[in-house]
């Protein structure tokens, strides 16, 4: 199969299964209010990681828009949080891949997870004109950093199992 | 386990760092927090002022103020020294979970695009 069919139904699988975390995880039941484990970026560091930060883009945001498509919201404020939170996540997790390189996937996803809810804290308190919306900022990152953990550690058994090969 | 923890190091010094800045944050936060007698709420509507409530002068029973919402209409409860969001349809609930506050601090619902801030002075409510 020639390499750029692969990297396409790569891709395509990748936010298909992005899309189905991100959408069953909303039925998770938190102890934090607003907070979300994030499993889909599993999915996001496993694209970065196996393909490049193309495929990783196709995949950060098709799952924005379709996931906001199935729930009802698109254009309204959860989907700008939601859009925010990802790129912003997705451009720390690029740049910290590329010049951090003493990191692991580990560390590359809880910076993404800290990021996304900035941008996410960021885009509401836009939004809202206010920037009260700093004070659940806290909370929501240390929560954050441990999902981020959790799924960096995921992600990297998965890469180091090198199962999946795009170049092959 | 030495191999595995010498392979995170950075991620572990990355970790604490961001850690670190969220607790201190926290810190500041929980710290400049009142629960003084005189609580102001402000009850918010598209960064609009809704309605503006003396907690500390409200009475012990409890009352119910409904609320204008960006898709219906949100039930606020309010007594002493007390407000909260009792009921919303919207689908997360993270607001009703947020609720109630007893000092000062700030309720958010973005679906509704309702916020209540709570501060120990009208001019509170409005620097916060």
């Amino acid at each position: 199969m020639r390499n750029g069919v692969k990297r396409i139904a790569f891709s395509a699988v990748s936010l298909a299964l992005a899309i189905a975390i991100s959408y069953f995880e909303s039925y998770i039941p938190m102890f934090v209010p607003g907070a979300k484990p994030g499993l889909s970026n599993i999915i996001i560091l496993l694209v970065l990681y196996i393909a490049t930060w193309k495929e990783a883009l196709f995949v950060v945001l098709g799952k924005v828009f379709i996931v906001s498509l199935l729930r009802g919201n698109m254009f309204d404020v959860i989907f700008f949080m939601s859009l925010t939170g990802s790129f912003l996540s997705y451009i720390v997790m690029v740049l910290s891949k590329v010049f951090l390189k003493k990191l692991t996937p580990v560390g590359v996803s809880l910076l993404g997870a800290y990021f996304h809810t900035l941008g996410q804290v960021m885009a509401l308190s836009i939004y809202m004109a206010s920037i009260e919306m700093f004070f659940y900022f806290p909370l929501l990152s240390l929560f954050a950093l441990a999902t981020g953990v959790l799924t960096g550690l995921v992600a990297q058994r998965i890469v180091e199992m090198n199962i999946f090969s795009l170049n092959s | 386990m030495k191999k595995f923890l010498r392979s995170h190091l950075f991620d572990g010094i990355a970790l604490i760092a961001l850690a670190l800045t969220s607790v201190a944050i926290l810190l500041g936060l929980l710290f400049s927090r009142t629960s003084s007698n005189h609580l102001i709420a402000t009850i918010y509507f598209k960064n609009e002022v809704v309605e503006t409530v003396d907690l500390s002068k409200e009475s012990e029973e409890e009352r119910h103020l409904e609320v204008k919402g960006a898709h219906s209409e949100v039930i606020i409860a309010i007594k002493r020294n007390y407000i909260g969001i009792e009921e919303n349809d919207c689908p997360s609930k993270t607001c009703i979970h947020m609720s109630p506050l007893a000092k000062s601090g700030v309720i958010v619902c973005a679906y509704q695009m309702i916020r209540i801030s709570v501060g120990e002075s009208f001019s509170d409510v409005e620097v916060l």
